[in-house]
């Protein structure tokens, strides 16, 4: 039988019950937009961690002085030649920044807290956080700048504000504590406390001076593809011999983690999904196949093959499959896309989410990949549960279906 | 006056068959009398079906009235209608004629279920029945565990176990072969003589016409015959 | 002829609607493999869901427990304006009267009184800011886990005795035996200098506290600051985490209104809106598998009801109501439920107990995440009233409401055409 006839065949049934079919599909389009909604729900998740992840002045890729890690400590740092650039041939880079990052003590008039002192080009920021965040006064002017941007909450709990001084005790390359005087150019409001607690800004050779050395702790590096990111910490540890090259997987392990759970969740919903699906999908076709006992008895009768039968009802599912994984996912992206106007807002809850390394606006994200994966395995699902009605329909006896 | 069952006049009923009237009934007088036995017979589409199912109170006319044991079915609504049905009335119809997920005697105490009988009562009456028809062996038995003649049987147990005014046929030999049809209108005339049940059957079979005492004959949606079969 | 209708109104006795219940028994098991398939997608969803939400709500009361006896305790007391400013001199006066009519309550097992200073840490050149506790020892073991969890050497038992962070003491480059000197400023701006002996180094798994804290005994630390019988937190264990939110109300009434008493809930609001978070997440989860099951208990009645559409015919023609037929099609759809939900919820009882000895790991790498949450690295599933009761409930009004969609249709059948049908 010819497989035109065959998939006309299967089309014309579909309209032959057409409430029942509706609920069906009704049933996979629910299935499959919410497949859909869940995984950008979920990337966007996964993303946002990461993101968050490399924001926090990791970058994707990052030198350190050996050693460094276990000690953070001026002494462990490294120079760079003067006018140094990454040479990284094949990979587009975002961006990168030098910093110098170390302990110190920062103190108010009032009140004493410790934090991490970080020396920054201010033009080279643009691939971390601090892009991003809100600002109340100045942002350092240039690497020279010699005043300090802290958070908003540090600067709460340090009674302090815009333009007053701070002093802030941290230790030379020589191993003395310096003390130094701090204007405050202006406080941040990034998007966890954490991180506001956490950080002073300060221009990158104004902290040098302080600590009477020309070194950095560290340079940061994002690239542009997330593709590239090996190739960029291969590239970097053949010319930086004596330095540790570290991916952010290495430097946030939990983050990395949690991102490949995320893949796994996505996964185990869809598996629930089409799970919850192929028992009404299967109800639905074994019903079509009894219902139809002496059409295909006829079928069979004027010389139709077993395999036609099989084809006929395998045609059928996957026809019904194809309209509802289609819709489905149109509905799915449509309520991403209302989804995606603004974000699900979370800053509700945002001391809860900020534990789980999120932004308090959850973005969700719908990857091309996912969608053809998505609606390519639904299908596939949709022959495997015709399978089975298909066995039955082969069984049945021409002669026998015929006398009923 | 007082054994007129059944009492139709000037009764006309027009369906819309795929948007196009078709004229079932036209201006129809008709009336059964108690004890009783009367084949409605005519070609499809003579309107023999729709005179039995407006007697039955399963269709409405839209002209003319009717009234069965007294009671004007104009004036019922759905609900009385099927309590009507319920309580004055037996049907036996062509097939699907019993409940499949009950048994023999089950189907003949689920009539008596609806009407409220105390299940004393329902016991030994649904008995009584199925020994009468013959088919007391096979109580326990579903219908799809039965031969054709056999669940025909227990149809019109079921149907006359309430004590129906009337009892009503439509194309009750249709599924049968000759020699069952015969045993069963044999039981239709037992039931009709010696119990004085009132028997109307829509039917094209000459052997169901033949058992009938008076044939009516409709054409177009008009009686145009109506007589007393002798040989009866 | 009389014209009043002589039908006696029919008696919808017991007999009657037991009908309806044993129709409906037996038709389920006309089309047994419909029915299987049916029941079988209600047992997946009740499964899937009761045993997710065991796995939720299991982590919940894990979550709190671990996170309140770590550090925070279930319930604590403060100076109100110290809450509101964190100011060092906003203290608890005379604590020690407080603390025993604390203990006086049933429900509390344990106070921690702590004195909360922040300083600077120096040993040789280097220098830190840390978070000085001023703890006592014997109440602090009692009531919280942290002082538990050393890396090495020993708890506080000498009055110059002091536990580092082991993230700070390697920023500080001390060990057990080193000293170490802790400048900070006092009460009325006093400078307060403490020389303590390293003990001990505590590692919590919690980037913050080992980065900043240091113990030392609370009356070093009170004499050291300049306080008298002065503490900044008393940090209460409570016999039962259901019973803190009573204990708050009545403390609060009891105590002055100097003082803030603040259940779990509000000392670690992180902790409640992860919760909350990660309930609205799962809620969507169930809801979506229990709609798209219902689709199918919906198709399973459509499809009943139109092939049995001729039966319904005969049976309102023979005078059986409408009402009753759908009466027996909603008895259909609860032995389809009680199946279902018998099998869905015995198993998820079986997986729930069998996982509550022996819980899931999450893999080596999900174990910092956790801790994050307070969580452990295994996953034990737990039953709680909502696991046991909202997937059989949501399924129970689902599946009447599937059956009566199709069943609406047989209010409008009418008996002639339903019998024509094939």
């Amino acid at each position: 039988m010819p497989f035109k006839l065959l998939l006309q065949l299967g089309w014309r049934n579909l309209f032959r019950h057409k409430r029942r079919n509706f609920m069906l599909l009704l049933a996979i389009c629910v299935a499959v937009a919410g497949v859909v909604v869940m995984n950008s729900l979920i990337r966007g998740f996964q993303f946002d961690m990461q993101e968050a992840a490399v924001a926090n002045l990791t970058g994707h890729v990052k030198m350190l002085a050996p050693g460094y890690l276990d000690d953070p400590n001026i002494e462990k740092s490294f120079t760079l030649v003067k006018d140094w650039q990454p040479h990284l041939p094949g990979v587009e880079l975002e961006g990168w920044a030098p910093r110098i990052r170390i302990p110190a003590v920062i103190m108010s008039e009032r009140e004493t807290r410790g934090i991490q002192l970080v020396g920054i080009d201010p033009a080279r920021e643009n691939i971390s956080f601090l892009d991003k965040v809100e600002l109340a006064g100045d942002m350092l002017s240039d690497a020279d700048d010699r005043r300090v941007v802290i958070g908003k909450e540090l600067a709460r709990q340090l009674e302090t504000e815009v333009g007053r001084r701070l002093v802030i005790i941290t230790q030379g390359i020589d191993g003395r504590n310096r003390e130094a005087g701090f204007r405050i150019a202006g406080t941040f409001d990034a998007d966890g406390k954490g991180l506001e607690k956490l950080f002073v800004f300060t221009g990158v050779t104004a902290l040098q001076n302080l600590v009477d050395a020309e070194v950095i702790t560290e340079v940061s590096i994002k690239v542009v593809s997330q593709l590239d990111e090996s190739l960029a910490q291969q590239g970097l540890a053949d010319s930086f011999l004596d330095l540790d090259v570290l991916s952010w997987q290495q430097l946030e392990p939990q983050a990395a983690a949690m991102f490949v759970f995320a893949d796994s969740a996505i996964f185990i919903w869809f598996l629930v999904m089409m799970g919850a699906l192929i028992f009404g999908l299967m109800n639905t076709l074994i019903t079509a196949v009894m219902e139809r006992i002496k059409e295909f008895g006829m079928l069979r009768a004027v010389g139709m093959r077993p395999r036609a039968v099989v084809v006929q009802v395998v045609v059928e599912s996957t026809l019904i499959m194809l309209v509802g994984v289609v819709s489905g996912t149109l509905i799915g992206w449509l309520l991403v896309l209302w989804l995606s106007d603004g974000g699900i807002d979370l800053s509700a809850y945002a001391q809860g989410v900020e534990l789980a390394g999120m932004r308090s606006v959850l973005m969700p994200r719908l990857l091309v990949e996912d969608l053809l994966l998505v609606s390519s395995l639904s299908l596939v699902f949709g022959i495997l549960a015709a399978l089975y009605p298909a066995r039955r329909a082969v069984k049945i006896n021409p002669l026998e279906a015929l006398r009923r | 006056m007082s054994d007129v069952v059944v009492r139709c006049s000037g009764i006309s009923r027009t369906y819309q068959e795929e948007s196009v009237p078709v004229q079932a009934l036209q201006d129809v007088d008709f009336e059964v009398c108690k004890g009783e036995f009367i084949s409605l017979a005519g070609p499809s589409g003579s309107g023999k079906s729709t005179l039995l199912n407006i007697i039955g109170g399963l269709d409405r006319p839209d002209k003319g009235d009717v009234e069965v044991a007294g009671v004007k079915l104009n004036d019922l609504n759905e609900s009385e209608l099927s309590d009507l049905r319920l309580q004055k009335m037996g049907f036996v119809f062509q097939a699907y004629n019993l409940i499949p997920v009950l048994s023999a005697r089950e189907n003949v105490e689920f009539i008596m279920q609806l009407q409220g009988v105390s299940p004393a009562e329902r016991a030994s009456r649904a008995t009584a029945v199925l020994e009468q028809l013959g088919v007391e062996g096979m109580a326990d038995r579903r219908p799809g565990e039965l031969s054709g003649g056999q669940q025909q049987r227990v149809a019109v147990a079921r149907a006359i176990v309430t004590r129906p005014v009337l009892l009503l046929a439509d194309e009750p030999s249709a599924n049968l072969d000759s020699a069952t049809t015969r045993e069963l209108l044999e039981m239709l005339r037992t039931l009709n003589e010696t119990h004085g049940v009132t028997i109307v059957a829509a039917t094209h079979d000459p052997i169901v016409m033949s058992y009938a005492r008076r044939q009516v004959n409709l054409r177009d949606g008009r009686i145009v015959e109506d007589k007393q079969n002798e040989a009866a | 002829m009389s014209e009043t209708i002589v039908l006696e109104p029919v008696a919808e006795d017991r007999a009657a609607s037991l009908l309806s219940v044993r129709i409906g028994w037996r038709n389920l098991w006309r089309n047994r493999r419909r029915t299987w398939l049916t029941t079988g997608g209600i047992a997946f969803s009740v499964l899937l869901v009761m045993f997710f939400m065991s796995m939720q709500f299991g982590q919940y009361a894990i979550m709190i427990d671990s996170a309140t006896s770590l550090m925070a305790g279930q319930v604590q007391v403060q100076s109100s304006r110290y809450l509101q400013d964190s100011r060092f001199e906003d203290t608890i006066v005379e604590a020690t009267p407080l603390i025993r009519l604390l203990q006086e309550n049933r429900h509390i097992v344990s106070v921690a009184p702590r004195v909360e200073a922040f300083a600077l840490v120096s040993a040789d050149e280097r220098s830190f800011g840390a978070q000085i506790l001023g703890i006592d020892q014997a109440a602090e073991l009692e009531t919280v886990r942290y002082v538990k969890m050393l890396k090495t050497g020993s708890n506080l038992a000498g009055p110059d005795d002091a536990v580092l962070g082991s993230v700070l003491a390697r920023n500080l480059g001390v060990a057990p035996g080193d000293e170490v000197v802790v400048l900070g400023s006092g009460k009325e701006g006093g400078i307060a200098a403490l020389v303590l002996t390293v003990v001990g180094l505590l590692e919590t798994g919690m980037a913050d506290l080992d980065r900043s804290l240091l113990l030392a005994p609370l009356s070093t630390v009170q004499a050291g600051f300049g306080l008298g019988d002065e503490v900044h937190t008393l940090v209460v264990r409570m016999d039962d985490l259901s019973s803190s939110d009573r204990v708050v109300t009545q403390l609060t009434e009891q105590l002055p209104d100097a003082l803030t008493v603040r259940a779990w809930q509000e000392i670690l609001p992180e902790l409640k809106q992860a919760i909350a978070v990660d309930k609205i997440g799962g809620q969507i989860m169930y809801w979506i598998i229990m709609v798209l099951v219902m689709f199918s208990v919906v198709n399973s009645f459509i499809m009943t009801v139109f092939e049995r559409t001729r039966e319904f015919g005969m049976m309102l023609a023979i005078g059986m109501r409408p009402r009753a037929i759908v009466a027996m099609l909603q008895w259909e759809a609860l032995f389809l439920w009680v199946i279902g939900t018998a099998i869905g919820a015995g198993l998820a009882s079986l997986l729930i107990i069998w996982l509550h000895d022996v819980g899931i790991y999450m893999g080596e790498q999900m174990e910092d995440y956790a801790k994050q949450f307070y969580m452990p690295a295994r996953l034990y599933p737990g039953f709680s009233r909502e696991v046991l009761t909202v997937a059989p409930l949501a399924m129970l009004v689902g599946t009447q409401v599937a059956a009566l969609i199709p069943s609406l249709r047989i209010r409008r059948l009418r008996p002639i055409v339903a019998l024509r049908t094939t």
